[in-house]
């Protein structure tokens, strides 16, 4: 047998990590595009439908303030509006104020039968919760994204399932599986003026499938990051990274924190990684200067997130 | 069907864990035959001999990445046909095909000393790889595993040819280094 031969009879014999990595590699790049463009489509049709909404009711303001809008009475629109309330026996006013702990969705929801009333029209007591409410409402880009993304990293879960898991004192799988949040939350990234970090990471849940982070920006610049993370391992003094069970996949997006802003980070431990065994662990994220994106300045600092796994 | 659930139809000996591999990854199994042979008809033996080789294979064998497990499979399976079409085109004589032939009757194709350098090798080939960057290591092994044209390779990772052709030809020379450097001899 020639030796070229023998060489790829060796090859043949890699390891199996390094076949299935590249039985995937270029393609998660091409779908990472495709991810990206259909996003960036979806965002234009939303972003389309709120600016034609914007003007459609832009001008019907301004036509009902000019008093051109009538309605089938000689009456302005408002006045119609309120009218066809009190015809059909529903007072905005006294539903909104009838249930003080409904809340802000509440406010919403009747504002919105109510034909949304401008805000000057509504008592004072009124703007306030339907502000909060429509902020509330408001779905954010970012938790929209991350919700188009079916991989083991979501961002910016919404507050009601972080709110289902419980804390990780309240939660009992945590406890069973041995997993406890660490003291000391190290650095690794940018620091500011007085020395303290740009960019820290808190621990903020743990049970035994995933942990869920903290990643707050500190400093007066965006910062970006990615889906990828890696798990290391405090063996002796050195920190060892953790070999995943399964190839783990990225889709190549980026997420930004603004300046003074918090994003939960949710890593699904169990299925990249499987039951850890006990030990001194940490999460290795990546982040970069959102305005250094793309320049010769472009740099990824760490930052690491500190967890225990008890026997 | 996850792979865990289509391994446990081998140990559990039924015949639906062939139909389900051949559901999964049939169309890969068949690419990497196809850029082997070249032939339909060749690859297709070869597949369906990858998938008795995985059904004699498993028990006692559990592979951790049923894929990769596979594509081993029908690539050794094609590079063996491969080398029994080529003597025979050839016509280097009848004796090698007979030899090549006869290999085949063998517990193993190879020698227990070549069995164990070829191990060797690999190890040393993981360690180089491991060591690179990802895009050349995939880039390696796309070319060199998986037999895939410089052209593939190119619009794979969305590059030029000629970079692809740069990169394989420094990797190589680093190779050959890093195998006289372990003190690999082929």
């Amino acid at each position: 047998m020639k030796r070229s031969e023998k060489l790829l009879d060796a090859i043949g014999q890699i390891d199996d990590r390094l076949v299935e990595e590249a039985a995937r590699a270029g393609k998660e790049r091409q779908e990472g595009k495709k991810y990206r463009k259909k996003t960036l489509y979806r965002w234009q049709g939303a972003l389309a439908a709120c600016a034609l909404i914007a003007v459609c009711v832009g001008i019907f303001g301004i036509l009902k303030q000019s008093g051109i809008i009538f309605g089938p009475y000689g009456e302005k629109a408002a006045d119609t509006a309120e009218m066809a309330l009190e015809d059909s026996g529903v007072n905005m006013a006294v539903q909104v104020e009838a249930d003080p702990t409904a809340g802000p969705e509440a406010a919403v929801t009747s504002n919105d039968e109510a034909a949304a009333p401008n805000a000057g029209e509504m008592p004072e007591a009124e703007i306030e919760p339907y502000a909060q409410a429509a902020e509330e409402k408001e779905p954010k880009p970012e938790l929209a994204a991350a919700e188009a993304v079916p991989e083991a990293l979501s961002e910016n879960a919404d507050q009601s399932r972080m709110a289902a898991a419980g804390n990780q004192d309240q939660n009992p799988a945590a406890k069973e599986a041995g997993l406890s949040q660490s003291e000391s939350i190290a650095d690794g990234g940018l620091t500011l003026a007085d020395g303290s970090d740009q960019v820290t990471v808190s621990v903020k849940e743990i049970s035994a499938e995933r942990v869920t982070f903290i990643l707050e920006n500190r400093g007066d610049e965006s910062i970006c990051y990615g889906e990828a993370y890696e798990l290391e391992r405090l063996l002796g003094e050195s920190w060892e990274k953790v070999q995943p069970k399964k190839v783990l996949i990225w889709n190549d997006g980026g997420y930004e924190t603004k300046p003074g802003g918090s994003n939960e980070v949710v890593v699904n431990i169990e299925s990249a990684y499987g039951k850890l065994e006990p030990g001194q662990y940490r999460i290795v994220k990546e982040y970069w200067l959102e305005s250094n994106a793309g320049t010769a300045d472009y740099e990824k600092y760490p930052v690491y997130a500190e967890f225990a796994v008890a026997d | 069907m996850e792979d865990e659930r289509i391994i446990d139809l081998y140990w559990a000996r039924q015949e639906t864990a062939i139909a389900e591999t051949e559901k999964k990854y049939g169309g890969y199994c068949r690419s990497i035959a196809l850029h082997i042979l070249k032939s339909m008809e060749d690859s297709e033996e070869c597949v369906n001999d990858t998938w008795m080789r995985a059904w004699d294979s498993m028990p006692p064998k559990r592979p951790d990445f049923l894929s990769a497990f596979l594509g081993k499979i029908t690539r050794n399976l094609s590079i063996s046909r491969y080398r029994m079409n080529h003597a025979r085109k050839r016509g280097s004589g009848e004796m090698d095909l007979l030899l090549i032939e006869l290999e085949e009757c063998l517990p193993s194709g190879r020698s227990v000393e070549e069995e164990i350098e070829g191990k060797e090798t690999a190890a040393s080939i993981d360690r180089f790889l491991y060591g690179i960057e990802e895009e050349s290591r995939n880039i390696f092994v796309r070319r060199y595993f998986y037999m895939d044209s410089v052209k593939e390779v190119a619009e794979r990772f969305n590059i030029s040819e000629s970079k692809v052709k740069s990169q394989l030809f420094r990797m190589r020379n680093r190779l050959k280094d890093h195998l006289e450097k372990e003190g690999i001899v082929l």
